[in-house]
């Protein structure tokens, strides 16, 4: 689904160039759950962007599905960021001026999928999420897990086919961040390809496979041992 | 979708109220004057354009060349109306029509109640059913063909028919007498609607125009010279559809010549005026109503553009500024799949919500300000909701909406969702355009303050403007016409009055819009010089009354024919002479008989101060219709004279005791003369307001975004040291700046139109720099104003607060 070759971000000042990521090579198969992990600054957050078609590699490679979407103007990023692509923000990033409700209706409504249907997916998602009650409220009168839950369900409302999550649990409290992870587990079951970024072992568990950056490097690239669920490393 | 834009759109506003109130009110202000200007607009179009066929309807004019010079007139030689319906070809109908003005009306009783007499009426034209077939009216008694069509018959309107006599029912006035100037009795013989829509032809009274040849009007008017154009007798054509005016005009010309003996075609032409320009052509005017003036509706068309682009700037600048605070919002749209179309999109939708809640205001405002600005609204203007109202504004709304929104829309879009992420700001309110659009803003805001001022200073220059002659205690009036021992009674009563102290009959006073001239000959030294010599008619007292001044000779006698000239220095100097002296003896001649200069006084202004002074004499009175009478200097006071003036009217009963006494003081007439430049300079201290306003909203919402902006900065300043002194000076300073920008590009601009209004004075004020640098500071003064108090606030703020605000 995804191919990474040879992928290079830099910032040029005058003379020099600080690479925050250097020569990433990385595929990743449809249906896997990959964790991004890593100390803070070895572009974790960068990779993950530019895999979200957020950032633009300065040099290298980018398959999306077979296409080369390094290529791609705004309208044509935007078409994928529309179809395939779901995003879940460590800061939840939902907007204020909009109601629970119309947060998860307004990827629908850029989709646009027509009145009746788009009614029937958002209900079925508030009541997945059992947030039905909390519909018509604005953000600000959500504490942050439930925020945080109606960011993933706006995220996956559209049913994307690639979840990227930076941090999606770094602003929660351990109890919460449980039901989101436990949330992500059962999407990925379901078939969805889903990317995380995060500083937490105990998260990473919950996924497939970690990839080990640092300094804009891939250090590392391993599967995770269903064996053991819980104490590695 | 566009739900889910107007919901966050209205949102947002409601969310961010300072800005939404700064936006609206500019917003407001733009579309209401740009509301009430259509209205005007549309008012002023709207003249007579529900006749059939309006555009193959003409006036037949006349252009006459007197030494080179036009003069228009907008009536034609009487016998040229049966010349044109039997011998010219091309045209569907040809209606002359004769106008009387100002008459009196008599009903005579019937079944032994009292005549009715109504003096000072007006809208009587003489004409033939033509003229209903030109212009159709809506019958309500009698028809059209059958009306008009026998001498001594009248048609009124439903009003004029209700006003002079009492009815229940209509057809009760046909048959009925009415006597017109004590003269002519007509039979009522038919009753029209009064029109309901707007028009010149507001005629109220019909007479049949044989009745002009079988009464005395025959010797009102010259029913069959050629050489005499007359503005009471015109011509209306309606042609053919396959007919050009010009043709028509080239047939004219060989008509003339065919039918008048020595006709020249350089001394006088007709041309066909169309029916739309009726009504706003000063040059041959319209019938009862004034005629509007293109220009002033061009200027307030411009103004209400003017208006529109300031709160617009508005807009753009606090929306575009405040792009930060939208910024995450657009990122996450843009992950959640929203293009960039679509989120500008999002920003025009906004926008045009804005302003139609600004047009709503508008709706709510309108019925006051028409009310404030009555004076400025054209006559028979009425304030009606109607469709045509409804879709200009919401036209309005999607334009500036669209415009408005167009540049912020593009430039927030253009955010990548990477910066919400990131969390990196850009500092949006530092933007080369938005600055410019600010200077923009200011530009016009100097450009009218300082054009305002220069216009009043020049109507303060005009008004006190040393004509030569005095022009307060002084009150003329005219007495009537015909009884000429009257006047001479008056005239002795007066001057026994003690609070008089001079009373003199003649014409025009000094100055007059109205002018008598007649061209006379020197014969010098050598050659015989032909001048045109304005006439001032007056009598011994005219130069006491005036305060004229006699630089050489003496005064002229009394006598009631041109005998003798008093000459200005003006004439003096065309003849050639170096000192008043020379010229006392000299002669003038004219029409073969010779008149003798008796004195020459001091220049004074004939005209209004437009004008420049003109060669003038100053003769016997051969009018005499005019009293100028002078007050008593030592009842130098206004109480004393409404006494002096209870007084003449107690004796103008006793010698008129049917006429009422209307009398003017002279310097009234005078301020009278700029009436015009003074509601201009009214308008323009209006719209000078309205632009300061908007442009202070503007950079009091700017003022307000930096110091958001640069409050952390600020902090930290005032850590490392820095005096609110100096913090205020480096906020304002930035601000002020454009301002001051904007005063040094406005000043050329202020100066080319200025000069060019001053024009039209031939006394005027002198442009000095400090008329630039006056408004230029004042705009200044007031900008600061603006943003004084935003910038001390932040400057007193405690820098802790700032830059623990992470």
């Amino acid at each position: 689904m995804i191919q990474l070759n040879n992928i290079d971000k830099y910032y040029s000042s005058k003379f020099t160039r600080t690479f925050v990521l250097k020569g990433i090579k990385l595929e990743i198969k449809s249906g896997e759950f990959v964790t991004i992990m890593g100390p803070s600054g070895a572009g974790k957050s960068t990779l993950l962007n530019i895999i979200g078609l957020l950032d633009q590699p300065s040099a290298g490679e980018y398959l999306f599905m077979e296409e080369p979407v390094h290529h791609f103007k705004e309208r044509k990023r935007s078409e994928l960021h529309k179809h395939h692509i779901g995003f879940v923000f460590q800061a939840y990033h939902l907007i204020d001026e909009l109601t629970v409700y119309e947060n998860i209706e307004t990827p629908l409504l850029y989709k646009g999928i027509k009145g009746k249907q788009r009614k029937a997916m958002v209900a079925e998602i508030l009541d997945r999420f059992n947030i039905v009650a909390k519909k018509d409220l604005f953000p600000e009168q959500l504490s942050g897990g439930q925020q945080q839950l109606v960011g993933v369900a706006r995220a996956i409302v559209g049913q994307p086919k690639l979840l990227l999550a930076d941090e999606p649990t770094g602003n929660l409290h351990s109890k919460q961040g449980q039901v989101i992870m436990e949330l992500f587990k059962e999407l990925n079951a379901e078939g969805m390809t889903i990317i995380q970024v995060t500083h937490s072992d105990e998260n990473a568990q919950y996924g497939s496979r970690i990839v080990q950056l640092v300094d804009g490097m891939i250090r590392s690239d391993q599967a995770v041992l269903p064996a053991h669920p819980k104490h590695e490393g | 979708m566009l739900k889910n834009y107007l919901v966050t759109a209205w949102r947002n506003l409601w969310k961010h109220k300072l800005f939404t109130i700064i936006n609206l009110l500019g917003l407001t202000v733009s579309i209401c004057v740009s509301f009430v200007v259509f209205q005007i607009v549309k008012h002023e179009l709207s003249y007579d354009k529900h006749h059939a066929d309006v555009d193959r309807i003409y006036r037949v004019v006349t252009k006459s060349y007197i030494l080179g010079e036009e003069y228009p007139n907008p009536g034609v030689p009487i016998p040229l109306a049966e010349v044109v319906k039997n011998n010219m070809t091309g045209f569907e109908e040809a209606v002359g029509f004769f106008r009387i003005h100002d008459y009196q009306v008599r009903m005579p009783g019937i079944r032994g109640n009292e005549a009715k007499v109504l003096k000072h009426q007006n809208g009587v034209i003489l004409t033939d059913p033509g003229y209903f077939r030109l212009f159709k009216h809506h019958w309500l008694v009698g028809d059209p063909e059958s009306a008009l069509k026998d001498p001594f018959k009248v048609v009124l309107t439903e009003s004029k028919a209700r006003n002079y006599f009492n009815l229940n029912d209509l057809s009760e006035a046909v048959g009925r007498e009415i006597v017109y100037q004590d003269s002519i009795q007509l039979v009522v013989s038919g009753i029209v609607k009064d029109s309901d829509k707007l028009t010149d032809f507001d005629f109220k009274e019909f007479i049949s125009v044989s009745t002009v040849y079988g009464s005395g009007l025959k010797y009102k008017w010259y029913l069959d010279r050629w050489d005499n154009v007359d503005s009471d007798f015109q011509l209306m054509v309606k042609l053919d559809k396959s007919t050009s005016p010009t043709s028509i005009e080239k047939q004219l010309r060989v008509l003339r010549h065919t039918y008048q003996q020595g006709y020249e075609p350089e001394e006088q032409v007709h041309e066909l005026q169309p029916l739309s320009d009726l009504h706003f052509n000063p040059q041959y005017g319209a019938f009862i109503r004034p005629v509007a003036s293109r220009s002033t509706l061009l200027g307030l068309i411009a103004i209400a553009i003017f208006l529109v682009v300031l709160g617009s700037i508005n807009y753009v600048n606090l929306t575009t500024a405040r792009g930060n605070q939208r910024a995450s919002e657009i990122g996450i749209r843009k992950t959640l799949g929203g293009s960039r179309y679509s989120i500008a999109a999002q920003f025009i939708a906004e926008s045009i919500l804005l302003c139609i809640t600004a047009a709503l205001c508008t709706v709510l405002i309108t019925p006051t300000i028409l009310r404030l600005f009555h004076d400025f609204l054209p006559l028979g203007f009425t304030y009606r909701w109607e469709l045509y109202l409804l879709l200009f504004l919401l036209a309005l709304c999607l334009v500036i909406g669209f415009i408005s929104g167009t540049y912020p829309g593009l430039v927030l879009s253009r955010f990548r969702p990477i910066s919400m992420v990131q969390k990196s700001q850009a500092q949006a309110s530092r933007s080369i355009f938005r600055m410019s659009l600010t200077v923009v803003q200011f530009v016009v805001a100097t450009f009218f303050i300082a054009s305002t001022w220069m216009v009043v200073l020049q109507l303060r220059y005009a008004l006190n403007h040393e004509m030569g002659f005095d022009k307060v205690g002084i009150i003329t009036f005219f007495i009537p016409n015909d009884e000429q021992g009257h006047g001479n009674l008056l005239q002795q009563k007066l001057e026994s009055l003690p609070e008089i102290k001079s009373v003199s009959r003649g014409g025009s006073s000094p100055a007059s819009t109205s002018v008598q001239s007649r061209s006379f000959g020197h014969s010098g030294k050598q050659e015989t010089r032909e001048a045109n010599l304005m006439l001032k008619y007056g009598d011994e007292h005219y130069l006491d009354v005036y305060g004229l001044q006699l630089l050489a000779g003496r005064n002229i006698t009394n006598s009631d024919t041109i005998r003798e000239l008093l000459i200005n220095e003006t004439f003096l100097q065309q003849l050639g002479f170096d000192y008043p002296d020379q010229a006392v003896g000299e002669s003038l001649s004219s029409e073969g008989v010779q008149y003798p200069i008796v004195g020459v006084v001091a220049d004074f202004n004939t005209r209004p101060i437009r004008s420049g002074i003109s060669a003038t004499a100053i003769t016997n009175a051969l009018i005499n219709t005019n009293f100028h009478i002078r007050f008593e200097a030592l009842s130098n006071h206004k109480n004393s004279w409404s006494m002096a003036i209870d007084k003449m009217k107690v004796i103008w009963d006793q010698v008129y005791p049917d006429e009422p006494f209307s009398y003017e003081f002279y310097d009234q007439r005078i301020a009278s003369w700029y009436q015009r430049d003074k509601r201009t300079a009214e308008l323009l201290s209006w719209v000078t307001g309205v632009t300061i306003f908007i442009s202070c909203l503007g950079l009091l919402g700017l003022a307000i975004l930096i110091t958001t902006e640069r409050t952390k900065e600020i902090g930290i300043r005032k850590v490392l040291g820095a005096s609110v002194t100096n913090v205020v000076m480096n906020l304002a300073s930035g601000l002020l700046k454009l301002v001051l920008i904007a005063a040094v590009i406005a000043m050329p601009i202020i100066w080319i139109f200025i000069s060019r209004w001053l024009e039209n004075f031939a006394y005027s004020i002198q442009i000095g720099w400090w008329m630039f640098a006056l408004p230029a500071l004042l705009v200044l003064i007031i900008a600061f104003i603006t943003v004084i108090a935003q910038v001390f606030m932040v400057a007193l703020a405690n820098p802790v607060d700032a830059i623990r605000n992470e």
